[in-house]
């Protein structure tokens, strides 16, 4: 992994522990404490701390370009795809799956695209319906590893209730991550990844499918299918990149 | 809560206390008077309005669509406090006529605190003896089990009767939602009852076109509900 040396990471209300200075420090990245507001800087910026609605929105709002989860329990919370996507002059947001789970991230990833991108208001509707679907995948059947096939009545979905409670609650499950970034593209397209830390899945047999009108479950790929100009599954199904044809001026900030 | 008709024209309420469940009877003849009138607009002050629960947000959803079905039109007026920043949570502003909402206050969350503004559940009204009129509010999601199955624990008492779902303050609901909508259907037939989806809008009305419901469930546009 190549040094970014042009991204601040602001670390909110929390003092870093030293294996977080030690991989920032290898990756380049300067760590600064952050204190009120997010500062307008000529470098791209994110917000590292522990999550909660009001933090992730201050990460995901101008002049930041994301929000990383981090707390003690966390080894390595940098990834080097979201410090490159943020470095690109992406958008990114990086939670465990609790806080993905609690803080609806489709939902405010999707409200901080509509605010920095104002040109994507036409297709922000499907931008918000396919990421609601990517990330509820690579939640329920990549991070908490639940199968698709419990919801189709009422019974299954009561197991699938159960099975989705219990593992929220497991630690080892809780703290894989989820990652989202948009990162604009050439030829007006918005490419956006959803990772997750599961086992992952035969892509190209999920990606052929398509779901049954009356289907209770397995319609996620499907509708993204529709909504997307493009799909694409990678990392052996843990990255699902889709990418959006937009108005012109997405590089605007 | 307490209901009184300040004027008459334009027709007037004004609403004060808490608008519970317990207030069903009382709107409910509101809503019949409403129905009296022609192409007006007909007023709701509810200043003075210092509760209001998930049954409450049912009501004003039922009365505005049945203010349209008569060619009406509901304003409500200015909400204060916890109600208002109810209805905005609901985002009631996008599908009322709203006028007079005080400006949003400081976020209340204290850090750590999840913010998730989910789904509202109405409880049912019956619109007559074979038809049961739920409301759905907010975001269907997912991660929404506890309303769906609060919904579910209900379905036992509309056996043989046609229940209409209406989705007019439904925001947004992505498959997941529309898989339980069809356990729930699947769960009226097999007592004998009946389902329909009244009013979808926006992004749940994209969402239903996409997934060719209309092919396997009722689904009556916003026009002819």
């Amino acid at each position: 992994m190549p040094r970014i040396n042009q991204l601040i990471a602001f670390v909110d209300d929390a003092v870093p522990s030293a294996r977080l200075v030690e991989q920032a420090d290898a990756l380049g990245i300067r760590l600064e404490p952050l204190t009120g507001h997010v500062p307008v800087l000529p470098v791209p910026c994110v917000v590292v701390g522990i999550a909660s609605h009001e933090r992730v929105l201050r990460g995901l709002q101008a002049p930041s370009c994301g929000f990383v989860e981090w707390s003690l329990s966390d080894g390595l919370p940098l990834s080097p795809s979201c410090i490159e996507h943020a470095a690109l002059g992406g958008h990114v947001l990086s939670l465990n799956t609790r806080a993905a789970y609690d803080l609806d991230a489709a939902n405010l990833f999707t409200q901080a695209l509509a605010a920095r991108f104002p040109h994507l208001d036409p297709i922000i509707g499907d931008i918000e319906l396919a990421l609601a679907e990517g990330v509820a995948n690579a939640i329920i059947h990549g991070n908490l590893g639940i199968g698709s096939k419990m919801r189709n009545d009422l019974q299954g979905f009561a197991k699938f209730q159960a099975t989705l409670s219990s593992r929220l609650n497991d630690a080892d499950m809780t703290f894989r991550r989820l990652e989202i970034s948009a990162v604009p593209r050439a030829d007006s397209l918005l490419e956006i990844s959803v990772m997750d830390q599961g086992d992952g899945y035969d892509s190209t047999a999920q990606m052929g499918r398509s779901a049954e009108i009356e289907a209770k479950c397995g319609r996620g790929l499907g509708l993204i299918r529709q909504l997307a100009h493009q799909v694409e599954a990678r990392n052996g199904g843990r990255c699902l990149v889709m990418s959006f044809r937009s108005p012109p001026l997405l590089n605007q900030r | 809560m307490e209901i009184s008709t300040v004027a008459r024209a334009p027709l007037t309420y004004r609403l004060s206390g808490r608008l519970t469940y317990k207030d069903n009877e009382a709107f409910s003849a509101i809503i019949d008077e409403m129905a009296g009138q022609s192409h007006a607009q007909v007023f709701m002050d509810i200043a003075h309005l210092d509760f209001i629960d998930s049954f409450g947000i049912g009501l004003f959803l039922v009365a505005a669509e049945a203010a349209a079905r008569s060619g009406n039109t509901l304003v409500i007026q200015r909400p204060q406090g916890n109600v208002s920043r109810l209805f905005r949570l609901a985002k009631l502003d996008s599908i009322l006529h709203i006028e007079g909402t005080e400006a949003p206050q400081q976020a209340a969350h204290q850090p750590g605190t999840p913010a998730r503004h989910g789904l509202w559940v109405s409880p049912p009204a019956d619109l007559d003896d074979h038809t049961v009129r739920i409301e759905l509010a907010g975001r269907f999601t997912f991660t929404d089990h506890a309303e769906f199955e609060t919904l579910v624990a209900t379905l036992g008492a509309y056996a043989h009767k046609e229940v209409q779902l209406g989705l007019s303050g439904l925001d947004f609901m992505d498959s997941a939602g529309l898989s339980m909508l069809l356990i729930v259907r699947d769960e009226l037939e097999r007592l004998g009852a009946t389902l329909s989806l009244h009013s979808p809008q926006g992004k749940v009305d994209q969402l239903l076109r996409l997934a060719s419901v209309d092919k396997v469930l009722p689904v009556i546009p916003a026009a002819q509900a």
